[in-house]
């Protein structure tokens, strides 16, 4: 079936002259078989011609349903569509410069959108083994996602055999003063462990080190870009 | 009393596989033979042929070809392919049981209760 409706849509579109003329050939064959027919009833041939015309009905009508019948159609009915509407939207410029306007800024704040959620959510982390991160929340009856404390934290890390390790992270907002007025800056607080799991390494210096974590140690602060000159006074 | 033989879409297609399974004929031709085959009682609307005819030939039940009528006209000719044998012998099984279900339906009695 499929190769007889291919057959009937190549037929429909390569040979569409040839097409035309087939059916206005067999459409007049028919009426002149009738005319035949009327004539042996005894009609004058002239007379018989025209009545079987109009038996017949209406040329354009037959065209357009034996047109319709064949393969294809749809294609040609969505082609004759859409050079209906660039017709309709030549005539009228002002509203086809709204539509287009309209579709170029909805195409573009969902494109910037879609490059930031990519880049920020989507893409999988630049660490090593991404797939094997996993970020563990502690659920309590008023709060199904909240923090640990630091010694919940610290029996964790020290007795489980799930994990092949565990790291502390915590949000962490200091103001830094300089010679002006404070800043905020947005900061995280991680334990040692972090890095060596991520596998990050620093640009320039070092990142935490088991040493560090100790109770007592002198704070360590990492920071993401390279800052300007002067000393900085944490607070 | 004339009925159009257009009454189910489907019945059309049937008969005209029927008209044409008695051997290759022209558009106007199977009207005639419709007519002929019912015993004068089915009568197809001119309009209604051509494109049953054209959905017959793109699904493939249907071959066509180019020839001489009778009377020495260029007329193109309707033929069964071999797929539209088979499907005009289920149809024909189809119709019969069809038939068959409706007319006793149809003569059933009410129960005495």
């Amino acid at each position: 079936m499929i190769a007889a409706y291919l057959r009937s849509m190549a037929r429909r579109f390569l040979r569409r002259a040839q097409n035309e003329r087939e059916m206005h050939e067999e459409l007049e064959s028919h009426v002149q078989l009738r005319a035949d027919a009327l004539e042996r009833v005894g009609l004058e041939r002239a007379e018989a011609e025209r009545r079987a015309r109009i038996e017949f009905g209406s040329h354009v009508r037959f065209k357009e349903e034996c047109r319709e019948a064949l393969a294809g159609n749809a294609i040609d009915q969505a082609v004759q569509d859409v050079r209906f509407s660039l017709r309709s939207l030549r005539k009228s410029p002002g509203f086809s410069l709204v539509a287009v306007i309209t579709l170029a800024l909805g195409i573009g704040a969902t494109v910037a959108t879609f490059s930031v959620v990519n880049t920020v959510l989507l893409r999988p982390f630049a660490f090593s083994h991404p797939e094997k991160l996993l970020w563990i929340y502690s659920q309590r009856s008023d709060n199904p996602r909240t923090n640990f404390s630091l010694p919940e934290y610290c029996d964790y890390r020290d007795q489980t055999t799930s994990f092949a390790g565990l790291a502390g992270v915590a949000s962490f907002n200091p103001s830094f003063a300089d010679s002006g007025p404070p800043e905020r800056v947005q900061g995280v607080r991680m334990s040692a462990s972090a890095f060596a799991m991520l596998a990050v390494r620093a640009f320039v210096g070092r990142t935490l080190i088991a040493e560090d974590d100790r109770n007592g140690a002198r704070g360590v602060v990492l920071t993401a870009t390279v800052c300007g000159r002067g000393a900085m006074h944490g607070t | 009393m004339s009925e159009e033989a257009e009454l189910l879409p489907g019945t059309l297609d049937l008969l005209i596989l029927k008209a044409v399974s008695l051997g290759p004929l022209h558009g106007y031709a199977v009207l005639f033979r419709i007519e002929q085959i019912s015993g004068q009682r089915l009568f197809v609307e001119q309009g209604a042929l051509y494109p049953a005819l054209f959905r017959l030939v793109r699904q493939g039940l249907l071959k066509t070809e180019w020839g001489k009528s009778e009377n020495n006209r260029r007329a193109k000719f309707y033929e069964l392919t071999a797929k539209g044998r088979k499907r005009l012998q289920e149809e024909t099984d189809w119709w019969k049981r069809a038939a068959a279900a409706v007319t006793t339906a149809l003569a059933a009695r009410p129960q005495r209760a």
